[in-house]
């Protein structure tokens, strides 16, 4: 196995799992924990633990070694959450996370951060006078006691019988290294290799693995922890694990059990000294009455350990439920498989391309007036657009990645700043591109810190204003009409219209005399350097920023639209289109040229009426702004009737006056080259099935130039 | 990973094991020892840089090898180290040359 690859899947794994224990850690904030989720806690510390382990992070391994002590205790009842507690351990994961993200980085730093830790974690680790409840190991004068069922073993160790499968060699695990890291566990007193497997020579398969070993392990670790050490061969071996103090009858049970010769394996367990001689003696005779009894009825062990009185009967469920979780997670794995993401963005440009060759294919098999061929090219390009659609949705991620780690920013934020904020998440499952995930998470975390430095109001003066005094952030996703919108609402104090008008006319971004509606005067706070906030805080209001979120959605295609009322809150509405690969789009004519507009965004066509004026006419009674594209790009009139394209963005429509309309077709989106980047009106580029080049039009910035256009003419009297 | 004859006159055979001893060089060691005449054999290990599970059962299975007693010499740090650590020492029955531990006086 690839060292690399393995390392970064452990590093996949630890993030997963940190996530998971900040997601638990925060629900404890507020309700008690199942015991299902404090056994979940240890399991994501402890397979940390053990993963680092394998790759030899010490540090990760014996920092969280204290964490996972702490969480034992909390597992088994011996102390109980409280606010401290759960703010140490969101640290200490915190810690985890810098531990792993940077194992050979600045370690002095980390080092004193950690100790730190461990010290306040120590406090956690005190004895407790009388434990609530839950031993998972009977005091030792209870092995003295014998009641009918043979005498008991009385060494205090743990005695674990390995067979390993024929396969573990070949699926690279090597049986030896899991028993040094179980060294890691406790003191392995006694280990006897067996080799009574071993083939005959001729019948030696050299990558086979044929030896058992029979380990006599000093550990105070709970049962759970000696067998995760095991985690990763568990489906590859036979692992039995008696705990210290066993009965005889249990080592009789894992005698009869194991294919070895019962004699040999009783030696072993002597000479670790599980077992003392004369017990042995006993045993076997019992083994003998036993057999001579025949009982045919045989209690599953997990019964019979609880019956024995030797386990607790919540060690077994806890001990059942994690096995059933781990075959869970497995079965997840199963199926999902792991691409790396550059493979699939070489599948969709191949994909890209394959739409271009495809039209073009098309295009000449419509020349030649053949109908098969022309009915064989349109067989192919329905199944091309078939793969174009299943190739996208590879990259489809759901939302909630982005906002999952939105839970604990609030809490940090709202804790930081004196306000009880609740942040409320819908949505979440809402997909969308996952280059686009990467992308949106800053501005996102930008726009949610705002609404909460900002937006929502301190306690005292939510009660003033006859609010509840806990604010609420939604943070909300959801599909319309190909666009994914992403909404960040607060019920804070909404954005002072006045202030921001008058800051701006201060600036001089406004003139004294201009009008401007609600709407734009919002948008005033998207320039750059502007801010009304009267203080300065270290989260926001330095006036950086809001401009920078604008910069990078616009970047991504998308639009950022705000909603605010004074008194209620602001809603921050982010758009999105779903991909920026590869669009329907609608092809159009201006001139010589073809042009295309995403046809997402395409309401319907019309004829253009030859008494309609110059800027805007009547559809339907309602007034429609026109555009005339080929004034505004320059292009040549050929046509004799235009028609108009109704489209509709940022909830206006407008209408494009165009020479031809040429139909659908599936658009490759090519970016700009940065010379055209100030272009306006103009999104990108696509190749067209006959090699020429079209234009992608922008078409919300079309949109939102024709209203500022009839604007202009409604203030002009 | 090599295995080479260094010396087939008098007595027993003298072969020298270097590299790996693990999963990765015991499918071809299998044919190497195979391919020897018969007769008793020496193996030094004292090239030996990696000793794995397989590299354990091969030479617990060279011990068995009929016909031919096998014998190791030579074992190097990380042979020792592992035969003590899957306490097979004793089944081998090899002689071990301990190394000088100063802490045990």
């Amino acid at each position: 196995m690839n060292l690399d690859q393995a390392l970064g899947t452990f590093f996949d794994e630890c993030r997963e799992l940190l996530a998971q224990m900040e997601a638990i850690l925060l629900a404890a904030e507020s309700d008690e924990l199942a015991p299902d989720d404090l056994h979940a806690l240890f399991r994501c510390a402890h397979t940390i633990k053990g993963s680092a382990g394998l790759f030899a992070l010490d540090a990760v391994v014996q920092f969280t070694h204290g964490v996972e002590s702490v969480l034992d205790r909390l597992r088994n009842g011996e102390i109980a959450f409280d606010a401290p507690l759960t703010a140490l351990l969101l640290e200490c994961k915190d810690h985890i996370g810098s531990l792993v993200a940077a194992p050979a980085g600045d370690t002095a730093a980390l080092a004193a951060a950690g100790a730190e830790l461990e010290r306040r974690l120590h406090g956690w680790l005190r004895p407790i006078a009388a434990p609530a409840h839950a031993i998972a190991i009977p005091p030792p004068d209870e092995a003295i006691r014998t009641d009918g069922g043979g005498p008991v073993g009385g060494a205090d160790h743990w005695h674990l019988s390995l067979r390993f499968g024929a396969d573990v060699l070949r699926n690279g695990m090597e049986p030896l290294s899991f028993i040094r890291y179980l060294g890691a566990c406790g003191e392995i007193v006694h280990l006897e290799t067996l080799t009574e497997a071993l083939p005959e020579w001729t019948g030696y398969d050299p990558e086979c693995c044929y030896l058992g070993f029979e380990i006599d392990l000093k550990s105070a670790a709970s049962k759970a922890e000696i067998e995760a050490v095991f985690d990763f061969v568990r489906d590859d071996a036979t692992i039995r694990i008696l705990p210290p103090h066993s009965r005889i009858d249990e080592f009789i049970a894992l005698i009869e059990a194991l294919p070895e010769d019962t004699a040999r394996l009783g030696e072993i367990l002597v000479a670790g000294g599980t077992l003392t001689r004369r017990e042995l003696d006993l045993a076997l005779a019992a083994q003998h009455t036993a057999r001579a009894r025949e009982t045919p009825q045989v209690d599953p062990i997990g019964e019979m350990l609880i019956d024995a009185g030797m386990v607790h009967a919540a060690v077994v469920d806890a001990a059942l439920g994690k096995q059933k979780r781990g075959e869970e997670r497995r079965a997840r794995e199963a199926l999902s498989v792991k691409v790396p993401s550059e493979r699939l963005d070489r599948l969709i440009d191949l994909v890209g391309e394959l739409v271009i060759a495809g039209a073009g294919t098309h295009l000449l098999a419509g020349r030649a007036g053949q109908p098969e061929l022309t009915e064989s090219a349109a067989n192919l390009l329905r199944l091309v657009e078939e793969i174009r659609d299943a190739t996208l949705k590879l990259r489809m991620v759901p939302i909630g990645e982005v906002f999952s780690r939105f839970p604990r920013v609030v809490r940090d934020v709202a804790r930081d700043l004196g306000k009880d904020i609740e942040l409320k998440i819908s949505g979440a499952d809402t997909e969308l591109d996952k280059s686009m995930v990467e992308k949106i998470g800053d501005p996102l975390m930008h726009l949610v810190r705002n609404a909460m430095d900002h937006g929502i109001e301190v306690p005292s003066v939510r009660i003033e204003a006859g609010k509840p005094p806990t604010g609420t952030l939604r943070l909300n996703a959801c599909h319309a009409s190909g666009n994914i919108v992403i909404e960040v609402g607060d019920d804070g104090g909404g954005l002072d219209c006045d202030r921001i008008l008058a800051k701006a006319r201060q600036r001089g971004l406004v003139a004294a005399d201009q009008n401007l509606s609600r709407r734009e005067i919002f948008h005033l706070i998207l320039e750059p350097g502007f801010s009304t906030a009267e203080q300065v805080t270290n989260l926001s209001g330095r006036g950086v920023g809001m401009d920078v979120v604008k910069r990078s959605i616009e970047a991504l295609r998308g639009c950022l639209d705000i909603d605010s009322e004074p008194g209620r809150g602001t809603t921050m509405r982010i758009c999105l289109p779903l991909t920026l690969a590869i669009i329907d789009g609608f092809q159009v004519a201006l001139g010589n040229s073809t042009y295309v507009i995403p046809l997402d965004m395409v309401v319907e066509c019309i004829e253009l009426p030859p008494d309609a004026r110059a800027d805007y006419l009547s559809l339907r009674g309602e007034v429609l702004p026109l555009i005339r594209l080929g004034k505004l790009f320059g292009a040549r009139r050929q046509a004799a009737r235009q028609s108009v394209v109704v489209v509709r963005a940022n909830h206006h429509k407008a209408g494009l006056v165009v020479d031809g309309l040429l139909g659908e077709n599936q658009t490759v989106i090519k970016p700009l080259n940065r010379l055209f980047e100030h272009l306006h009106g103009i999104s990108g580029y696509t190749i067209l099935g006959s090699g020429d080049v079209a234009l992608i039009l922008d078409v919300p910035e079309l949109v939102n130039h024709a209203i500022a256009l009839e604007k202009r003419a409604l203030a002009a009297p | 990973m090599s295995f080479r004859i260094v010396d087939s006159r008098g007595g027993a055979m003298q072969a020298l094991l270097d590299g790996e001893l693990s999963i990765y060089t015991v499918a071809a060691l299998k044919g190497d020892i195979e391919a020897l005449g018969p007769g008793p054999i020496d193996i030094d290990l004292s090239g030996v840089t990696d000793v794995d599970t397989a590299g354990l059962q091969w030479m617990l299975m060279a011990k068995r090898l009929a016909g031919r007693s096998v014998r190791f010499v030579h074992h190097s740090a990380a042979v020792l180290q592992m035969l003590d650590h899957a306490n097979l020492a004793g089944p081998l029955g090899d002689p071990l040359v301990l190394p000088h531990d100063p802490l045990e006086r």
